[in-house]
């Protein structure tokens, strides 16, 4: 197969004294090219840490990688840390949800985008400063920041935050990665904001054709912007599919009680919300069983016994529990 | 005026503006006018929520009804008696009928008091309760927001997000209050806790008729708990309206874009989506005219001239020239 990148049984351990945390503890999904896929899952469950195994940015120790993180077929995390340099930002970049802290405050930001230009071009030559900074100039106006070649010359303080996220699009994009990685991009925007900055991404991920990994909690933003889906839960994926079944026919008990919790728009007024109970178990002390077992409603013997692995049913659907919702009649996993 | 009874508060003409302090001295060189001018009214066991981006003066407006914040000015009744101008022994009385919910159940409790202590403060310094009494109702109040007695030994860093929430639910509770204003209560937490968490305050509204300033960012949370809405643009309150109402049929095209922005857990659906151009103006330096005409896709050359009146019709407020 020709997926752009292979996740096979990711797990991302953290070992602090005699703990050991599992942030991460078997996630297995793929990502096509141009395709973008959505992790969504509540704070805990290991979104972010998987995001960031991906791209090798947690020190180790204390973090433990095991499984396999292909990407066109080499493993990542095999690879030397000088393998991984010419990786990140060329081929695989990233945004992250806080776009304040994740620019430098002291350099211009046509500094900033131009740095990584001439730190990863593709070619591996040498690309001038001016050209670099032109390359920084026009991905600004790309990025609809107007009055780009101005903009180019201020610092991150001097813009407000969907600004700032632009830029920091703009950075992400400079090298034409194959693969993007955005956690939480518009969490820390207002919605009106949120809605330029999803568009904007959208559009440039078709216009370069690059694949996205869009991690959020935001089930609005997951049926938006993405075309498959994978639900995480304690550091495991527990279900994966098209973004439209999954929300049409859920599988995984965990993820109907999400999409079941949201208030609606078109719902009636102080009506009763379903809600999961309970809360996510400690990541340092998980079940035998399965990780969801303590708060779902269809809970029986063999659940509390053996963790469910994610198995196929329904045709493409993955899903990872013994007793799934909604089967159409397919294979049980 | 003969709504007198059913209103709990009105709150007429609000204005905070805070002084930009600089130059060498001190001097002040300019105001923010985080709210400025904002009226409405809050019935007896109504929830009344208030929407809108950061920075357009909703917590602001939220922390003055309680007099956490001085108005600059504007009249705040409360059962008709002008808390505005209440002195330091009547505003300890009016706290006890108007308590707040905060947003950040982490900041908001105090890590070195037990959370059994933190609950028994406020009755013990409005003397409600002491000794057996005082130990009593703080187990009553945890079991009503869901929590068990046992509870009551332990610290506010032992708790997850949506239990500390409940404790803080249980402390403005705690001295039986008839408004709480309830300031992004379920904000910081996650969709699965979120709805256990609408659903205590719907419930204890309904069992203790208590009436809520419910403020968020969130419409769809709004939307599930408001009988009426508020939407607030730069300080000012753009539209007032039924909750079904302003969702089905906006009248503001700020109101319009807000519904239009979120995105819709319904896949597939394509959304005709009004995306708003820039940014909100700083509140330091609003517009003329209307306050959103640089943002409005439908601002016409009066928009730019002259500021729209917040207006009644068919029962409903809204402040735009072209309604």
């Amino acid at each position: 197969m020709t997926a752009l990148l292979e996740i096979k049984n990711l797990q991302t351990h953290f070992h602090i004294g005699k703990r050991v945390i599992k942030a991460v503890d078997g996630v297995t999904l793929s990502v096509q090219p141009g395709e973008t896929l959505a992790i969504v899952g509540e704070s805990g469950c290991g979104k972010s840490v998987t995001a960031m195994s991906i791209m090798r940015l947690l020190p180790s120790p204390p973090a433990k990688h095991s499984g396999q993180v292909l990407f066109e077929g080499r493993d990542i995390l095999n690879m030397s840390m000088e393998d991984v340099q010419n990786i990140r930002g060329k081929e695989i970049s990233m945004i992250f949800q806080e776009p304040m802290t994740s620019l430098n405050p002291a350099y211009k930001i046509g500094d900033q985008i131009a740095e990584t230009v001439r730190v990863h071009d593709r070619d591996g030559g040498k690309v001038s400063k001016k050209a670099a900074w032109d390359r920084a100039v026009e991905m600004l106006e790309k990025v609809g920041i107007p009055g780009a070649a101005q903009r180019a010359r201020q610092y991150p303080h001097q813009m407000s935050g969907g600004m700032r996220q632009r830029v920091m699009i703009a950075m992400a994009l400079a090298c034409n990665p194959k693969l993007l990685l955005a956690d939480e991009p518009t969490t820390a925007l207002d919605v009106t904001i949120q809605a330029q900055i999803l568009d904007l991404i959208r559009e440039l991920a078709q216009e370069f054709n690059t694949a996205l990994v869009l991690i959020t909690h935001d089930l609005g933003v997951v049926a938006e912007m993405a075309q498959k889906m994978a639900v995480m839960y304690a550091g495991r994926v527990v279900e994966q599919g098209a973004v439209t079944d999954v929300f049409a026919r859920p599988h995984h008990p965990y993820t109907a009680g999400l999409l079941d919790s949201i208030p609606r728009l078109d719902g009636m007024k102080k009506q009763r919300l379903h809600t999961i109970e309970g809360m996510v178990p400690d990541l340092a002390h998980l079940p035998q069983g399965c990780t969801f077992a303590d708060r779902c409603e269809y809970r029986q013997a063999l659940c509390g016994q053996k963790k469910p692995e994610l198995g196929t049913v329904d045709g493409g659907r993955q899903v990872a529990c013994y007793y799934p919702l909604n089967l159409t009649g397919g294979d049980q996993p | 005026m003969s709504n007198r009874d059913s209103n709990l508060l009105t709150v007429n003409d609000l204005r905070k503006h805070f002084p930009i302090k600089g130059g060498l001295f001190g001097r002040t060189v300019g105001t923010v006018k985080a709210v400025d001018g904002v009226s409405f009214s809050i019935k007896r066991g109504e929830t009344l929520g208030l929407v809108g981006e950061s920075g357009c003066g909703k917590s602001t407006t939220g922390m003055m009804v309680l007099r956490l914040l001085e108005p600059t000015s504007g009249d705040i009744l409360f059962e008709g008696e002008n808390v505005a101008q209440f002195n330091k022994s009547r505003l300890k009385d009016f706290r006890r009928q108007a308590q707040i919910v905060f947003q950040d159940p982490y900041a908001s409790l105090n890590p070195r008091m037990s959370v059994g202590d933190i609950i028994a403060e406020p009755m013990i310094l409005h003397g409600i309760a002491k000794g057996p009494d005082l130990t009593k109702r703080v187990e009553k109040l945890l079991r009503l927001v869901g929590l068990g007695p046992h509870h009551g030994r332990r610290y506010p860093h032992e708790f997850s997000g949506g239990q500390r929430q409940r404790v803080g639910i249980a402390r403005a509770l705690a001295v039986n209050p008839k408004l709480i204003v309830c300031d992004e209560p379920v904000s910081a937490l996650d969709v699965s806790i979120q709805s256990q968490i609408l659903n205590l305050l719907v419930e204890l509204q309904q069992e203790m008729g208590l009436t809520y300033l419910f403020i968020a960012h969130g419409l769809n949370v709004i939307k599930h708990i408001s009988d009426r809405i508020g939407v607030m643009y730069l300080g000012k309150m753009v539209e007032l309206a039924g909750g079904d109402e302003l969702i089905t049929d906006p009248w503001h095209p700020y109101t319009r874009t807000l519904i239009s922005a979120i995105p819709k857990p319904q896949p597939g659906q394509k959304s005709n989506r009004i995306i708003l151009q820039g940014d909100v103006p700083s509140p330091a330096n609003p517009p003329n005219g209307c306050r959103f005409h640089t943002r409005c896709p439908e601002c016409t050359e009066i928009c730019t001239l002259t500021e729209p009146e917040f207006k009644q019709r068919n029962g409903r407020f809204v402040a735009c020239h072209h309604v």
